[in-house]
This record gives structure tokens, C-alpha cells and sequence, in this order.
């Protein structure tokens, strides 16, 4: 009961739906048997709008053919295929379709916020009557684009075993090399044909369902490995000199994006979807939603900090857990999709069964709220001035009594930058932070146990 | 086991042959195929010379792919994994500058 005081205290926690009618959202990327009939027949209208106008499929096809191996005309040219293992200067692959499809779901969550791209998973999903090819799904591009698919006549699809063993490589190159060239990747493009054979893949609407799959895949392997790292520091396309409808495109460093989090995306499964090391920072967008008909567990250093928005919607489960902060002036909700709920009662359709309940394994007590330079209320002696803040090369932080602690930064992606050990002392002294880049970064205190004491916000000039 | 397997190794690396057929009005440029450049240029109508080519099963699948240059356009597209002892014609039947399309054809005999 102390949390929920303290929560209703902290948070505005709205239990109702509250409906968006501008803005966007980040996402909670999904295999498409899991979405809801609403999430299919809207990402479905979403391609077909997407087609007229300025015609964002054909625009982002040609991009990806022009570059598809630009090098083969001009050998000092970028391009976004068949670099490794030769010239890893140029290597791009994972991180650039990383972007591209991060690019289409954008334009998607314009049209619907609620839409992600979700991801077709090849080396389980493998039949030409899968519910992916049905008419009211992916199946109705295939007459009305002139597709010419051709299921199955050319090549397989990859084989779990042969998934596995990819995610077991360490070295990331290898990792990129393997998965670019082999089927785990070009097995789908051979397997579907029509379009999806060439370079003009990108005019197949289920590219980018394979492609998410791609993205998770390297998502799970750089959950295991952490080791994905380029030489390139810039992205063709993403050069700054690319402009769609009037709006330059700009640099983007592949480096930045190796961990989805950093575009605000997360990829569920089986029911489930983690949300965890991201600070809410509605950098692309001003509302940050995260909508999943099943479970959406949010915790372990997920921060929605002063000043922000976002939103978490499920139909049946949000379950906060500990390392969840939401610090006071946050606009936080976690809410209940009543209206899709109702229509799957309506329809009788079959939630799915979740064998934990929600709260099953969590002490309610360990959730952590936070507040920028509010008293810790366990412990209302500690409180933390950090100085200077912007900073440059140093922080100094001022504890009003002597403690064992350890502080530690992070970046707006959730990630940890550095960690120091003090012992007994009431300040507290980081130095050589002159290699961080320019930007907002978030300083934690724990205390000795552990705890968390408090975090603040900095800035790096 | 391990007999059979050298066995394949022994048929692969016999190679395969290939030649590329211009069927198309347009010249076309910058040939790549496995990730070789043929350093040739097919005008219409016209076949490139047979080229011997072994690969590792891994190398073959991993680099099917034909590259060209038509009509200030840079196509490629996934052709099928070359088997040892087969030969292959790609013909390359159309190309629709318009709208970026590319159709080829192959034609796989027994090699002789």
C-alpha cells in the first residue's frame, strides 16, 4: 500500500485510455501472429497510404537499390551490401537497415501512433499458407503491386539450428558477415522472389517485416555478445545531404544505434516485452507509446525523467517492476487498451495465457521513483548537489553525510558509461570525463547495500 | 560420413560454368557475378564468353548475386546457388528503367 501512496503521490498514473490524436510513438516491435486484428488491418492501411502521395515505398526502394552495391560502379563510393569481409571501412548492413526500417515505422506512427513494424520470423514461420500471405494481410499487395511472388519456388528459408549457431559467433563482423550473406537474411528475399529477389526489395511490404526480424536478430546478439562495433562513423543516406518531402535527413553514426534501445525500440515475444535500460527522452517523439496487447514488464533502469511523456498500453498487463523510476513532473501513464479489449471480449477472442501473474515476483516495495533533487524518503539526510553542472572534464558531488557509495552514468540510452567505488566520504570527485560526447547524461548514487540514493541529471558541454 | 562429405567437396570443386545473355534494347555495365567483375560490357543481344568458376558451398550461397549497371540504374538481383558440374546461362530477358524492374531467366544444362 506504501508504494501505491507514494505512487499516486509521484505519479500521474491515469488507469483509463486516453486517446492520441497527434504524435507518435516509439515501439514495442512484435511477430506478426501477435498482433491484434486492429494493429494488422491498420498497418496494412498504413502501407497503402504510404504508397500514394509522395509514394514513401517507391522512394525508399529506389534509395536501397541505388546503393545496394554502389561500389560495383564507382570503387570509392559508400554502399549498404556485400562489404565484409573485405572492406569492413565500409561495412554498414545491420545498422543501416537498423535505420531504414526505424525510418518506415516513423512514417507509419504519423498515420497511426499505436503502429510498429512487426517481424516475420523465417526460420519458424515457413509456409506458403501461413497466415503472413492471407489476403487481408500481407497476401493483397502481391495483385494489387504486381509483386509476382513466388512462395517457396526459389530457395529455402533459414533453420533454427542455422539461427542459433549465428547468434553463438563472437566476432561482430563475422556475425555480419554470415547473417548478410547466408539465410538467415538472403533466404527470405530468395524464398518470397518477385521484388524481394532484387535490389528493389524495399517495394515489398513484407521486406520490412523480414527486415525486423533481421534487426531483431542483431538485437539479440548484441544482447549477448555487446561487441557490435563499426569503423564507419557516418551512414550513407543519412549523410545530411538527403531530403525527403522538403526535410534534410541527418548524419546518423552507425555506432549510435547498435543497441535498438537508442531508436526507442524493443522487440516482444511470446507474450512478453521487456522494457528495460532506456530513459524516456521523446527525442523523436513527444508522446513515447508502448503498446502491446500481452505483457509489458517495465523495469531494471527504465526512467521516465522530469518533463517527459510516454505511455505504456497493453490489453491485458503492464507490470512495473523494480528499476522503474519515474521522477515527479514525468507524464507517465500506464493504462488498459479498453476499447480493443472489449472488442476481443466481444469477438471471443482468446487472450493469451501468461503462466506468472502480474506481481507475481515483484516486491512492490523495491520499485524505485525518483525525483531530481527531492529527498530520498528513506533516508531524507542524503541529499546530492552536483557541481558543475553543465560539466565539462570533472563532477564533484556533495553527499550532507559520509557514506560508502558508488555512482555511476549513464547516457540517454540507458547505458553505463562509468562506475566508481567511494568509500566513507561525503564527496565524491569524477575526473577524465573529457572523452564523452556533448550531451544529457543521468548520475546515480548507491549507497553501500546496493540501494539506489539518487540520480540526477547532468549535462556534458 | 566422412568419406561422403570429401566426396561432395571432390564434385564441388569440379566448378561450374556460367555466361550472361543480353536480351534487353539497353548496353548494359559493370558485371558482377559472385562477387567477381567480368570486366565486360554486353551491348543488345549480345552473350558474354563461359567462364569456369569452384566455389565453397558457404562462398556460393553467400555471393549469388548478379550486379549491373543499365540506363544510369545499378541493379542486382539473387540468382539461383550454382551446383558443381552444372553449366548456367543468365539471361538477362528485361529491364523496365520506369520502374527499376529487372527479370533474367536461367538456363541450367549438365556440363559436358
Amino acid at each position: 500500500m506504501l508504494f501505491y501512496k507514494k505512487l499516486l503521490k509521484s505519479i500521474p498514473l491515469v488507469a483509463v485510455v486516453v486517446f492520441l490524436y497527434q504524435g507518435n510513438s516509439q515501439s514495442i516491435r512484435k511477430n506478426y501472429q501477435e498482433m491484434t486484428t486492429y494493429e494488422k488491418t491498420e498497418l496494412v492501411n498504413a502501407f497503402y497510404q504510404l504508397r500514394e502521395g509522395e509514394d514513401r515505398i517507391t522512394d525508399m526502394s529506389d534509395f536501397h537499390m541505388n546503393y545496394f552495391n554502389f561500389d560495383n560502379i564507382d570503387p570509392n563510393r559508400l554502399d549498404i551490401h556485400f562489404n565484409l569481409p573485405e572492406e569492413p571501412e565500409k561495412e554498414i548492413f545491420l545498422a543501416w537497415h537498423r535505420r531504414f526500417i526505424f525510418e518506415m515505422e516513423q512514417a507509419m506512427q504519423d498515420i497511426n501512433p499505436k503502429l510498429t513494424i512487426p517481424y516475420w520470423e523465417s526460420s519458424v514461420d515457413q509456409s506458403t499458407t501461413s497466415s503472413l500471405w492471407d489476403e487481408d494481410f500481407m497476401g493483397s499487395f502481391n495483385s494489387n503491386w504486381n509483386l509476382n511472388r513466388n512462395l517457396s519456388s526459389f530457395g529455402t528459408l533459414p533453420t533454427q539450428q542455422e539461427v542459433d549457431n549465428m547468434l553463438a559467433m563472437t566476432d561482430f563482423f563475422e556475425f555480419s558477415d554470415f547473417f548478410e550473406r547466408q539465410r538467415p537474411h538472403s533466404g527470405a528475399h530468395r524464398w518470397v522472389a518477385g521484388p524481394m529477389l532484387t535490389s528493389a526489395s524495399p517495394r515489398d511490404p513484407v521486406f520490412y517485416l523480414h527486415h525486423a526480424f533481421v534487426d531483431k536478430l542483431w538485437h539479440d546478439w548484441e544482447e549477448m555478445h555487446h561487441s557490435s562495433s563499426y569503423v564507419r562513423t557516418d551512414m550513407i543516406r543519412y549523410d545530411g545531404t538527403y531530403v525527403f518531402d522538403g526535410q534534410t535527413i541527418p548524419l546518423v553514426n552507425p555506432n549510435d544505434i547498435v543497441d535498438s534501445r537508442a531508436l526507442g525500440v524493443f522487440y516482444a515475444e511470446d507474450g512478453l516485452a521487456t522494457l528495460d535500460n532506456y530513459i524516456v527522452s521523446n527525442t523523436y517523439n513527444p508522446e513515447e507509446l508502448f503498446y502491446y496487447q500481452y505483457t509489458i514488464e517495465v523495469g531494471n533502469n527504465f526512467i521516465a525523467p522530469e518533463n517527459t511523456t510516454s505511455k505504456m498500453e497493453s490489453i491485458t498487463e503492464v507490470v512495473l517492476k523494480p528499476g522503474f523510476f519515474a521522477e515527479s513532473g514525468a507524464n507517465f501513464v500506464a493504462a488498459i487498451d479498453t476499447e480493443t479489449t472489449s472488442l476481443l471480449a466481444a469477438r471471443s477472442m482468446v487472450k493469451k495465457e501468461r503462466k506468472k501473474k502480474p506481481f507475481d515476483d515483484v516486491q512492490l516495495d523495491q520499485v524505485w521513483l525518483w525525483s531530481e533533487g527531492d529527498i530520498d524518503p528513506n533516508d531524507p539526510t542524503v541529499v546530492m548537489q552536483t557541481f558543475p553542472n553543465p560539466f565539462d572534464s570533472k563532477i564533484t558531488i556533495k553527499l550532507n553525510k559520509k557514506r560508502d557509495c558508488v555512482i555511476e552514468i549513464y547516457n540517454m540510452t540507458g547505458q553505463l558509461i562509468k562506475q566508481e567505488f567511494f568509500e566513507f566520504t561525503n564527496t565524491l570527485e569524477i575526473n577524465n570525463l573529457f572523452g564523452l560526447s556533448s550531451g544529457t547524461y543521468f548520475v546515480k548514487v548507491l549507497g553501500g547495500n546496493g540501494e539506489t540514493l539518487v540520480v540526477k541529471k547532468v549535462i556534458k558541454i | 560420413m566422412l568419406i561422403w562429405y570429401c566426396f561432395a567437396v571432390l564434385c564441388f570443386q569440379q566448378g561450374f560454368s556460367f555466361k550472361i545473355v543480353n536480351k534487353t534494347p539497353y548496353a548494359i555495365t559493370n558485371i558482377r557475378l559472385y562477387e567477381y567483375d567480368m570486366h565486360i560490357a554486353l551491348s543488345p543481344n549480345e552473350a558474354s564468353a563461359v567462364k569456369t568458376l569452384s566455389l565453397s558451398p558457404e562462398k556460393a550461397e553467400g555471393s549469388s548475386v548478379l550486379m549491373l549497371f543499365a540506363e544510369n540504374t545499378n541493379y542486382g538481383i539473387y540468382i539461383e546457388n550454382p551446383q558443381s558440374g552444372k553449366k548456367y546461362t543468365y539471361v538477362i530477358d528485361s529491364i523496365q528503367p520506369k520502374r527499376n524492374n529487372i527479370f533474367i531467366s536461367t538456363i541450367i544444362e549438365e556440363q559436358k
